[in-house]
């Protein structure tokens, strides 16, 4: 009894050792510390974006339109005459939580698919795979413009989309890690002392093949606020006057050459946002495998 | 472990070996990609045709000679057909123009002049028109211009089995006889006043030897009797026209014209700039200043025979005409056109670009926001109310741009707008679906006929009849004293009397505002300075280079 | 246990073929559910309801869809992949003309960006927290998260027009393959440099390079034969990952720099809901990108047997 609580505290203690270790890792990637900042700070303007926005990001003026910074407009005006510093504040919510949630969903459904896919095998894995084959092999830019014409514009368009095509990379991975994982020790005594397979999956498996997948996470939600920027600027994502950064590059393209700050300022955003996702993302996974952290460990 | 690596790197160096080859073999295989070149039948040089007596072909004594055989000239969307009769987009038009002509053209005032033809009668019930021909015409397959050629390109245009998409605009055509070898009359069904200028617009002809070959198929040799023959097209890249030496009108002075295809508008800009091509289309408005300032190009902003505006579909509070004057009263045109048309518009003064036969003033619609307001209270919408409205995105020059300014306009006056846009061919799909089915309020749109007359804007956007699915009204209005007054006019031979007919029609249509008016859409062109001789087209949206030279 | 690598092989071609076809299936619907009538399009604005309708029918679209599939299906099986709808001509010409101009453009980006980031992608795993790191990772992100349009156009702005070194736009000559082919480098780049040091890394921190190590084996020789080695397959990977979608993928660099792709080309064919040639495009890109992917798990196959028992086994 004693035994086992003793044991018990052990393997705690060695779990948060680890952590700290995994935590002590990442911060020496001195960029990847950086941009957990920076993007966690991206997150807080997203909340309070409206609040200190010094103009409504809706209000137009044809007369002011396309001025260049100044005072009055510390960023400059759109090709409206609204204020392109409160339009990036009020729209981080759009963009940031448009690549969060759709890549959130689209993640977690692809790793339920991957685990399924893994451990049952057999003709659950056959058709998962197969059908994941073709949502790969498909260009995500046409996914996503067949999916705006069903589903019509908006938000909910957008998110779909993203989750739909970053779906089948997170199937690929975890079933992979799955296959590794499936083969050891601890996961045959599990089914050998005949626990449940979900029980199996969730609680045995899952945490182990979950490290890819959270890498995987944070690079893709980088290249979500690309997609959605790129779908903005084809016309198809999030309506006008909505703010969302991808939508101001597509709106002020024609301008780049004359009124350049247009573009300029959500492009500076947006290439932060993803700089700074992707150095995380690199963080992560250095400090997540174990064997390069022991080898960074060391260096 | 030592078979591992050695299989490794074999299916390696195959992997990098096959691509090698075909990278190879691709880049050898360069050059000139010719998809399609000239047509085979060797064209017959015999002595320059002769009279050139009464007409006013408006072409100079003498020739200038060109400094520069080869003008290169960017447009932005490729070709799709050549057949003569199968034209549908004005870009293209513009360019099998130059090989092809028609029996009447315009000048640059938009007065209708002989061209193939070098006079005309009409009888006296407008049913029958009789033309001359110019005689010794060539085609540049060598056959000669007739009434049988142009007989063989009439029939063509009516026979049910050949795909003319433009076949309604030419009129209600019975066919044509054969009275001589240079007379011919074609016989309408009905009267058909614009028909004249129909003819100028619409019916290229085409060597008859072409159009006996292909039969009812689309033709893919183009051969006319234009100034330039046809060499080659590389499909998405370019197309090439040669100087046709013996052209009736002269042999134009620029030996050789490539026109460069390059899809996005910015790119076609530094093409100008670096000195890649000598004209380019349809320019960015965000770059008229730019190129207006430097001293080495030149800037063309023809006003166009495309009105834009923003069709409200009665229904709802838009059914009431008070609702729909104060949303004209609500947007300020003059403001979209300076800010976000760079100038590149002229505020509508009727549903009819100025230039039209047919037009006639009205007062435009002042921005008056307060005076929107009481007209909205005044029909019971002291609070406004919600609409959605329909556009679309790179058809017309910043059609997203003006629909978000008025969504921005109206938002003003209490009026909330959800604007929805849809690819290209959804839009059109939406806008000819039946009113009960249709999803949105209002749409913009932009309407440009190719000929400058009232009749086929205002027959076209306003009488019942054309409400979709059948036509494209889109503001599905419905006026019997409109319709009477369209369909007469539609008949009435005498020009007075028309005007007339169009300027009652063009009173109640301006009062009942099934539209916003916004404005007639002007084009932006540039090209090097010393490029002379340009024939800018009476619609606005066409350059012709035939009597183009370097200076 | 595992009999054979053809086994395994000829397994793994069928489930080519089966993907292969299921993507066919699901574009052909998907492509004609949307809205949009092509033969309208087609006809333009200004045509009668009549003339319409003709060429509908002309095109055989006013048959039912299951019709229209079934005959879809047996000429695709005769080889033919139809005729457009706008151009007229087979969609096999076609693809063919503006075929190269892609593989051409392709190829060099790539060949540029393979130059540049492994290189750069080893150094930086092996020296992970320097400062030449920390810049090949900040270069390689730019990559990815400047808009491809402002690259292209700046690159044109600056070489073609100011510089007048290269021309702007076009494909007429070896020379105006540079500024495309660089503007899609800058992208390729950038993920296969993140790549390439993550591999390394991988690669270094494994057994037998810790084992090599251990062992004094002199460093140089234990990154060319075990680290290199190693993490050629994934890097390979990524390669042919990344030539596959550039063959669909490189559209905005296409219509930017006027280069005549099959990229724009099916853009194009969506437009006018050419089913026939976006169908016929689709169709060459998803098997193109099958097929690398087959080559690829050859590869691997080839390279390490233990994949090829774990996958047998739980088939």
């Amino acid at each position: 009894m004693e035994g086992k609580v003793a044991l018990l505290d052990r393997i705690r203690e060695a779990k948060r050792r680890r952590l700290k270790e995994q935590w002590n890792v990442f911060k020496s990637n001195r960029l990847a510390y950086l941009s957990l900042f920076i993007l966690l700070f991206i997150a807080l303007i997203a909340i309070i974006g409206p609040l200190i926005a010094p103009h409504d990001p809706y209000e137009f003026d044809l007369s002011k339109a396309r001025s260049p910074p100044s005072l009055e407009h510390p960023l400059g005006a759109d090709e409206l005459g609204r204020d392109i510093l409160s339009r990036i504040l009020v729209g981080a919510r759009y963009t940031f939580g448009v690549s969060i949630v759709s890549v959130m969903v689209g993640a977690s459904i692809g790793t339920l698919l991957g685990l399924i896919s893994g451990y049952k095998g057999g003709l659950w894995d056959t058709v998962i795979q197969r059908v994941n084959d073709v949502l790969l092999a498909f260009p995500t830019i046409l996914l996503a413009i067949a999916l705006v014409a069903f589903l019509g514009q908006g938000v909910h368009s957008l998110v779909i989309a993203i989750a739909v095509s970053s779906m089948p990379v997170y199937v690929r991975l975890v079933r992979a890690s799955v296959l590794q994982v499936a083969s050891e020790d601890y996961v045959v005594a599990a089914r050998m002392l005949g626990l449940s397979e979900w029980r199996i999956m969730v609680k045995h498996i899952l945490p182990n093949v979950i490290a890819p997948v959270i890498v995987q996470l944070s690079y893709h939600m980088g290249l979500a606020v690309l997609v959605a920027s790129a779908l903005g600027f084809l016309g198809l994502g999030v309506p006008p006057p909505t703010p969302e950064w991808g939508a101001m590059i597509g709106s002020g393209r024609i301008y780049l050459f004359s009124s350049p700050h247009i573009v300029f300022f959500p492009g500076l955003v947006i290439s932060v946002t993803v700089i700074a996702f992707n150095m995380v993302g690199d963080g992560l996974r250095e400090s997540l495998d174990p064997r390069v952290r022991a080898l960074l460990r060391r260096w | 472990m030592r078979h591992a690596i050695s299989r490794s790197v074999i299916v390696g160096v195959v992997i990098v070996l096959v691509l090698a080859i075909l990278g190879v073999s691709l880049l050898t295989g360069w050059f000139g990609r010719k998809v399609e070149t000239a047509p085979t039948t060797a064209p017959v040089t015999t002595q320059t045709p002769g009279t050139t007596q009464t007409t006013v072909t408006a072409e100079s004594p003498r020739t200038p000679v060109s400094t520069k055989n080869v003008l290169k000239v960017a447009i932005g969307i490729d070709l799709d057909t050549v057949d003569p009769h199968g034209q549908t987009t004005t870009v293209v038009y513009n360019v099998v123009r130059h090989i092809y002509e028609t029996l009447l053209w315009y000048d640059e005032k938009g007065n209708v002049i002989p061209w193939l033809a070098e006079r005309w009668e009409v009888s006296p019930d407008g049913l029958t028109y009789t033309f001359y021909l110019r005689k010794g015409v060539r085609f540049h397959d060598g056959s000669e211009l007739d009434a049988y050629a142009v007989k063989a390109n009439v029939d063509r245009w009516i026979d049910p089995t050949v795909r003319v998409p433009a076949r309604a605009q030419l009129g209600p055509v019975k066919g044509a006889e054969v009275v001589d070898k240079y007379t011919v009359k074609i016989v309408l069904k009905e009267p058909f006043a614009p028909f004249l200028r129909a003819l100028a617009s619409y019916l290229l002809i085409a060597s008859p030897k072409v159009i006996e070959k292909y039969g009812n198929k689309t033709i893919t040799e183009p051969v006319g009797t234009g100034p330039y023959k046809f060499v080659s097209w590389e499909k998405g890249k370019k197309v090439v026209l040669e100087a046709n030496e013996d052209y009736w009108g002269g042999k134009p002075p620029i030996k050789r014209i490539e026109w460069v295809i390059i899809p996005d508008a910015t790119t076609r800009v530094a093409a100008l700039l670096a000195g890649d091509v000598d004209f380019a289309y349809n320019l960015p408005p965000t770059e008229l200043e730019r190129i207006k300032g430097d001293a080495r190009f030149q800037v063309l902003t023809p006003v166009s025979n495309r009105v834009i505006f923003i069709a409200m579909l009665p229904k709802g509070p838009l059914a009431d005409p008070r609702v729909r004057q104060a949303l004209n009263y609500a947007v300020d045109k003059n403001a979209i056109i300076k800010n976000i048309l760079f100038g590149l518009g002229v505020e509508l003064k009727a549903p009819v670009p100025d230039h039209f036969f047919g037009f006639y003033p009205m007062k435009p619609y002042p921005y008056d926001p307060d005076k929107a307001r009481k007209l909205l209270a005044e029909a019971g919408y002291p609070q406004g109310f919600k609409v959605v409205l329909l556009h679309p995105t790179g058809r017309y020059l910043q059609d997203k741009q003006v629909a978000e300014a008025v969504q921005a306009y109206l938002s003003r006056i209490g009026v909330q707008v959800e604007l929805k846009t849809m690819d290209w061919p959804s839009f059109v799909a939406e806008i000819t679906k039946p009113l009960d089915q249709k999803t949105y309020d209002m749409v913009l749109l932009g309407w440009g006929p190719a000929v400058a007359d009232a009749h086929f804007t205002l027959y076209g956007q306003f009488h019942s009849g054309q409400a979709p699915p059948k036509g494209l009204a889109a503001a599905h209005y419905s006026n019997p004293t409109v319709d009477r007054l369209l369909e007469e006019a539609m008949r009435e031979v005498n020009e007075g009397k028309r005007r007339e007919l169009y300027r009652q029609a063009i009173e109640i249509i301006w009062n009942d505002a099934p539209w916003i008016f916004l404005y007639t859409q002007a084009w932006f062109y540039a090209g090097v300075k010393n490029l002379k001789g340009l024939m800018v087209y009476v619609d606005g949206e066409q350059i012709f280079f035939h009597k183009a030279y370097f200076g | 246990m595992v009999s054979s690598l053809s086994t395994y092989l000829f397994y793994r071609f069928l489930q080519a073929i089966v993907t292969f076809f299921g993507a066919m299936i699901l574009f052909f619907f998907i492509v004609r559910i949307l809205p949009g009538d092509p033969a309208r399009i087609l006809a333009g604005p200004e045509a009668s309801e009549e003339d319409v309708a003709k060429i509908r029918e002309a095109l055989g679209l006013n048959k039912p869809i299951y019709e229209q599939f079934f005959i879809y299906l047996t000429s695709i099986l005769r080889g033919d992949l139809g005729t457009s709808i706008k151009y007229g001509t087979p969609v096999v010409n076609e693809i063919l003309a503006r075929l190269p101009y892609t593989i051409a453009l392709a190829l060099v980006a790539e060949a540029i960006a393979v130059i540049i980031a492994i290189p750069l992608g080893v150094l930086a795993a092996l020296k992970p927290r320097s400062m030449l790191s920390y810049i090949a990772s900040l270069l390689s992100i730019l990559g990815t998260s400047l808009p491809v349009f402002w690259v292209g156009l700046m690159l044109i702005f600056i070489f073609a027009v100011e510089l007048r070194l290269l021309p702007s736009s076009g494909a007429d000559s070896p020379k105006h393959i540079i500024l495309p082919a660089l503007t899609l480098a800058f992208f390729l780049t950038g993920n296969l440099a993140r790549m390439t040091k993550a591999a390394v890394l991988e690669a270094l921190s494994s057994n037998h390079v810790v084992t090599a190590i251990a062992k004094g084996l002199p460093f140089s020789k234990i990154l060319v034969r075990h680290v290199l080695r190693v993490s050629l397959i994934p890097i390979l990977t990524i390669i042919s990952l990344q030539l596959g979608a550039l063959l669909g993928g490189a559209i905005i660099t296409e219509t930017v720099f006027a280069w005549p792709g099959i990229g724009s080309l099916l853009v194009d064919s969506l437009f006018y809901r050419d089913y026939v040639l976006a169908q016929g495009i689709i169709m060459f890109i998803v098997g193109v990108f099958i097929l690398l992917n087959l080559l690829t798990d050859i590869a691997y196959a080839l390279v390490d047997p233990r994949i090829r028992d774990v996958l047998w086994r739980v088939r």
